[in-house]
């Protein structure tokens, strides 16, 4: 085996243990909440082993375990400050995973251990630097929850036995990479944004839709300044981006308190240092935490047609005040292109998943769709997706691409995509090569037969910023021609034969008295 | 069993004149045997093989094509079950469809093929084939109605059919209602022929004549004008007069405008009709959900439609049966699925707002009206053509119950 075919094996199987257990030990509760234990404890046991890695390290020529330092002021001191200012966070031996497996062993354990221990880390980040990144991190975690059981001994019975089959899974030994266990972590997101059903698109965008997005907005670049997501769920788009190129800082926001969680969870799963992301918890349109930031990349797969405020306020809000008009009530989906628009640099790119209706839709969007290409000409691309990609929603989706400065400006590149998809038993999946034919085409802006098309800003305007994609991508199918003169010689020769025949059968009736 | 009276008058109502004798009373199983055919599992299936043919397969005088195969080998496994050309196969569930049974003589087409379960393969003397097929025909229906009744799911059991009783003429007479009735069928077979030919001679046509590959000319033999590029807004416009009086019509995609009194179709009209739209003869209507599909056409009526619908009125120097073909074809079609608004083919929809932006050319009114009135005749020619297979089959009904006892 290769070292990649092997990586991979090692990542089924951690995914496939990792499913089971949660399966196994979900009992009656619901996948969405179950999901926050399972996660908050992979999160958990994960903190943990980087805790002890940075020690084994800090005290690597000091022949001493990380408890008798920790008995020992002065190292006490140095540790803290070593660990917190490496990894924002300070976990102390009697807290660890490692330790609590042992007590649950040894029958010792009680579930209040565990709540000090995630305590602790908490208390550890207040007053640092990394104090925004861990806030309540763990409040998704609710240990004292009935669902867990009746009396504390159901509960800490029901936590042991989940975390002694976490203990049994090799995490980040040898030759597993960290990023390893941050795909595992986000596919476990997947499974349950895929077994929660309706609720389930808010928080997960597929793969292979992220990927798309993230090609394009790293297009010619290998390194990122930053990159903005404004609606970021559990955060897997923006690291998708930080795979295509490097990033170096992630900003981003969430409405939804518990995504919100399991997105600052999945940075650092993957390896993103508390230092290199700022993530917020809020309404964006309404209570935007960031104001006047502008970035190389900016990204989002908003909640689609959401209701908004639409209070005539916002149009003194720098974001809207240029178009005129604010999006409808009913639909925020223009609401949220204009933040990304305003928070784009000069020399960004800008990729949003929205409905189709946004191509076609009239009265208010239609101003701003107009706004956006004639006054602005910042729409570069128009990608439409197959129907029922994202779970919960059968609605078929496209990408608006936008650029400030754009380098073909006298154009505006259609792609329909609808067609490309593999079927699935409740969803359509993109393969790979779907996302590679969708991205090969955005960069290389070709007209391909009823795939794309590089419409002029005339056609656009002829078409009154109707931007619905058949009107571009001509998927016209010929039909079959006729041969006339052969039907007409066969219609002879049957009327021949039926003469022929006629005549027969007039025998007969004639014998049978009938004629 | 006794489904015959032994002593009622053993002779057909209608005979060829040389036959004088009485018919016999047989029991079928001394006529003929029926094998049922094979269950098969879904991994026994293959891509490319042997037809399979299924009780769905089996139509009245009829047979459509398989989707499943099986490998060759399992000809031999099966030599009883195997079908040839002159086999008469029978559905055994759900018998009758339409007032018709399921059973057809099989082709050169399925030749060799096998038999799934709940479908009978019919072993017989095969030289009177001819003579069998409308024997049994007439007879299994008898059997099926007198024998399923009072089931919701009506099937044949084959050991009751072979022991019902018929009456049969002698070898001779046999082969000459055979040889009658095959000839009948060949009549209906090639009129339905016809009927294919003539609706895709139309088609070609309307490929043609709309794209100008073909044209009509004057009196004087002299091509008419070209071809003017126009805005729909700008040869029709929209009715908007809305009315809850006259008979409520219905807009389909293969019959045009019918009224909904004569469509088998459930009312689900509002009881306050006062926003239906007013149509006059002449007008075209369509369905803006449906028009992508081409679901539009020219009403001979004066009535009302569901206010879903477009209702658009001439105006000066159009022909509305030329428009009516023009929206028919299949370009036009695609333009309407371009122009068409929505999130998902469901949701499709195009109201006059984006129908009247739509470019067509258009010949000058006289040329519009030959057209029109040209494929008008063509389709009249349709409609005669299907009257006349009707009127064939409803004869060959006929002879079926005199020539039988």
């Amino acid at each position: 085996m290769t070292t990649t075919e092997k990586q991979r094996q090692q990542q089924a199987d951690l995914q496939k243990k990792l499913w089971d257990i949660a399966n196994d030990l979900r009992g009656n509760m619901d996948a969405s909440e179950f999901r926050n234990y399972i996660l908050g404890l992979i999160f958990y046991r994960f903190l943990s082993e980087n805790t002890e890695q940075q020690v084994e390290q800090l005290l690597a020529e000091d022949n001493i375990t990380y408890e008798e330092a920790w008995q020992n002021d002065e190292y006490q001191d140095v540790l803290k400050q070593e660990l917190i200012a490496r990894i924002g966070y300070v976990i102390e031996p009697q807290d660890l995973f490692s330790h609590l497996v042992k007590k649950i062993e040894n029958q010792t354990f009680e579930i209040e251990d565990l709540h000090r221990a995630i305590n602790h880390i908490e208390a550890s980040t207040r007053g640092e630097d990394s104090e925004d990144e861990f806030e309540r991190l763990f409040e998704d975690m609710d240990l004292n929850s009935s669902r867990l059981g009746n009396t504390n001994a159901e509960r800490t019975k029901l936590i042991s036995k989940v975390m002694m089959n976490l203990a049994a899974l090799p995490f980040v030994q040898g030759d597993m990479e960290i990023d390893m266990l941050g795909d595992a972590y986000e596919y476990l997101i997947g499974q349950f944004a895929a077994t929660a059903g309706k609720k389930a698109g808010e928080f997960y965008t597929p793969q292979q839709v992220s990927k798309i997005l993230a090609k394009i907005v790293t297009t010619g670049k290998k390194d990122l300044k930053n990159v903005y997501d404004p609606t970021c769920g559990s955060g897997s788009l923006l690291l998708r981006v930080g795979r295509e190129a490097n990033v170096r800082h992630y900003y981003g926001q969430e409405y939804n308190n518990t995504t919100f969680n399991l997105a600052r969870m999945n940075m650092l799963l993957h390896d993103v240092n508390y230092h290199n992301f700022s993530l917020a918890n809020g309404d964006t349109l309404e209570h935007p935490a960031v104001v006047d930031g502008q970035f190389e990349a900016v990204v989002a797969n908003p909640p689609y047609s959401a209701k908004w405020s639409a209070d005539p306020s916002f149009l003194d809000d720098e974001r809207f005040s240029n178009y005129g008009k604010l999006a409808p009530k009913s639909k925020a989906d223009f609401a949220f292109v204009q933040h990304m628009i305003y928070h784009l640099d000069d020399n960004g790119k800008m990729a949003v998943v929205l409905p189709h209706g946004v191509l076609f839709r009239g009265a208010a969007e239609e101003t701003i769709r107009k706004y956006l290409i004639e006054e602005k000409n910042y729409l570069d691309a128009v990608i439409g997706l197959p129907s029922n990609l994202f779970f919960g929603t059968g609605i078929p989706t496209c990408i608006l691409v936008f650029k400030k400065c754009r380098e073909q400006d006298e154009d505006v590149l259609f792609i329909d995509a609808s067609q490309s998809f593999e079927k699935g038993r409740n969803q359509n999946h993109l393969a790979d090569e779907d996302v590679n034919k969708i991205v090969e085409t955005f960069r290389n802006r070709e007209t391909l037969d009823k795939f794309s098309y590089v419409s002029t800003l005339d056609e656009i305007r002829k078409n009154d910023y109707n931007l619905n994609i058949p009107r571009y991508v001509d998927t016209f199918e010929e039909e079959e021609p006729v041969d006339l003169d052969k039907v007409q010689q066969d219609i002879q020769d049957i009327d021949q034969k039926i003469v022929g025949l006629e005549e027969e059968i007039n025998g007969y009736l004639k014998e049978l008295g009938v004629l | 069993m006794s489904n015959i009276a032994i002593n009622q008058n053993n002779i057909p109502e209608l005979r060829f004149p040389e036959f004088k004798e009485e018919w016999n009373i047989e029991r079928l199983s001394n006529l003929i045997d029926i094998k049922s055919g094979k269950a098969y599992k879904n991994n026994e299936y293959i891509k490319k093989g042997i037809p399979l043919l299924q009780g769905e397969n089996i139509q009245h005088m009829k047979l459509t094509r398989p989707e499943k195969y099986l490998p060759k080998e399992y000809l031999n496994d099966s030599r009883n079950i195997a079908l040839n050309y002159g086999d008469i196969v029978l559905g055994l569930n759900r018998p009758i469809i339409n007032g018709q049974l399921k059973i057809a003589k099989v082709g050169n087409d399925f030749s060799p093929a096998l038999l799934y379960q709940r479908a009978g393969k019919i072993i017989f003397d095969k030289n009177l084939s001819n003579f069998y097929l409308p024997l049994l025909d007439k007879y299994i229906t008898e059997f099926v109605y007198r024998e399923s009744v009072g089931s919701d799911q009506p099937f044949i059991s084959t050991t009751k059919l072979k022991s019902w009783k018929i009456k049969i003429p002698h070898y001779n007479e046999q082969q000459k209602i055979g040889n009658f009735f095959s000839k009948l069928d060949r009549q209906i077979e090639l009129e339905e022929k016809t009927l294919d030919l003539l609706e895709e001679q139309k088609k070609g046509y309307m490929q043609k004549i709309f794209t100008q590959e073909l044209w009509f000319k004057d009196e004087n033999g002299n091509g008419y004008p070209e071809w003017v590029e126009k805005k729909i807004k700008d040869a029709l416009g929209e009715r908007k007069e809305r009315s809850d009086l006259g008979d409520l019509l219905s807009v389909t995609i293969d019959d045009g405008v019918v009224k909904f009194s004569e469509v088998d179709r459930k009312d689900n009209s509002s009881k306050n009709k006062s926003n239906y739209k007013k149509v006059y003869v002449n007008d075209i209507a369509y369905n803006s959900m449906r028009m992508w599909q081409g679901a539009s056409g020219k009403s001979s009526y004066e009535g009302i439609v569901s206010p879903a619908y477009t209702v658009l009125h001439s105006k000066a120097d159009i022909d509305m049966d030329f428009i009516a073909y023009y929206f028919k074809t299949h370009k036009m079609i695609h333009t309407f699925r371009v122009n068409s608004q929505g999130l998902t083919p469901d949701t499709w929809n195009l109201k006059y707002k984006q129908l009247k932006e739509i470019k067509m050319s258009i010949p000058n009114f006289e040329e519009q009206k030959k057209i029109g009135d040209f494929f008008q005749k063509l389709d009249r020619r349709i409609e005669l053509q299907s009257q006349k297979i009707e009127s064939l089959k409803a004869q060959k009904q006929g002879f079926l119950q005199k020539m039988f006892v």
